[in-house]
């Protein structure tokens, strides 16, 4: 019987765009932080889209997990999906990919544990993010199947390009939001 | 009494502590919820505070002098 390529196609597909999701999300918290168009944008609105594509992102996660376990091209376990290593296939780049989907959810769940953790570990946990980025590039390029094309090469070279121009823009242009003042103080 | 401060890094300018408390809260130039008054006695504050989607309010009660 010839084999049925449709969960392949998807695993692939869906790891791809679980990476363009991560890349816009962390793209929006940038956007969030360095107000690179002012006013124009409304900071709420920009907190609700990067929290949105990060949760897309994860569900696109999600599917890129089951496809892989439903496809025969390569055998995935579910312990190879959940345990750094224990992958059969491409053991080291997959590790990288299961750690940073797990420090993604990790990093997406501390919002709604900010009020137990405190923003201070939060925003701290946060700088994770870069890990992640950092090993989603990694596991993307070395286990990914379409990485020799020259189109996965530049949404690669991209993500990386744009991650970086926005983490910069972020370090040069600090806006001022220090200290709230108080328009009229009361006695 | 309340006396109420923001930590302006963590406020991303949703606007809730304006909707509830306006006498205490305004959203400033840069999108920002900013304080009319450091401390107030009314208890839209503590609404304000619990509801902030951010947790960037924070409350200490203090004795009226």
């Amino acid at each position: 019987m010839k084999h049925d390529p449709t969960f392949w196609l998807l695993a692939r597909a869906s790891g791809l765009t679980a990476y363009a999701l991560l890349t816009a999300s962390v793209l929006a918290g940038l956007v969030l932080k360095a107000r690179p168009f002012g006013r124009a944008l409304k900071p709420a609105m920009v907190t609700d889209t990067h929290r949105f594509l990060a949760l897309l992102g994860l569900g696109m996660l999600a599917m890129h997990g089951a496809t892989l376990m439903l496809d025969q091209t390569v055998h995935m376990p579910l312990a190879g999906l959940l345990v750094p290593g224990s992958s059969p296939y491409r053991p080291a780049s997959v590790a990288a990919g299961v750690v940073g989907a797990e420090l993604m959810l990790l990093i997406h769940v501390s919002f709604a544990l900010r009020p137990r953790i405190g923003a201070r570990n939060w925003r701290r946990l946060h700088w994770a993010t870069y890990l992640v980025f950092l090993l989603a590039t990694i596991h993307g390029f070395a286990s990914g199947t379409d990485s020799s094309q020259p189109w996965a090469r530049d949404l690669y070279l991209g993500a990386i390009g744009a991650v970086a121009f926005a983490t910069a823009w972020r370090a040069i242009d600090r806006p001022t939001r220090s200290v709230a003042p108080a328009t009229e103080r009361s006695s | 009494m309340y006396k109420v401060s923001i930590d302006r890094s963590l406020c991303n300018g949703y606007g809730v502590c304006e909707a509830l408390a306006p006498e205490v809260f305004v959203l400033d130039n840069d999108g920002l919820a900013a304080l009319r008054q450091g401390t107030s006695e009314d208890e839209a504050v503590r609404e304000a505070c619990d509801n902030c989607p951010m947790g960037a309010i924070t409350l200490v009660k203090v004795e009226a002098a």
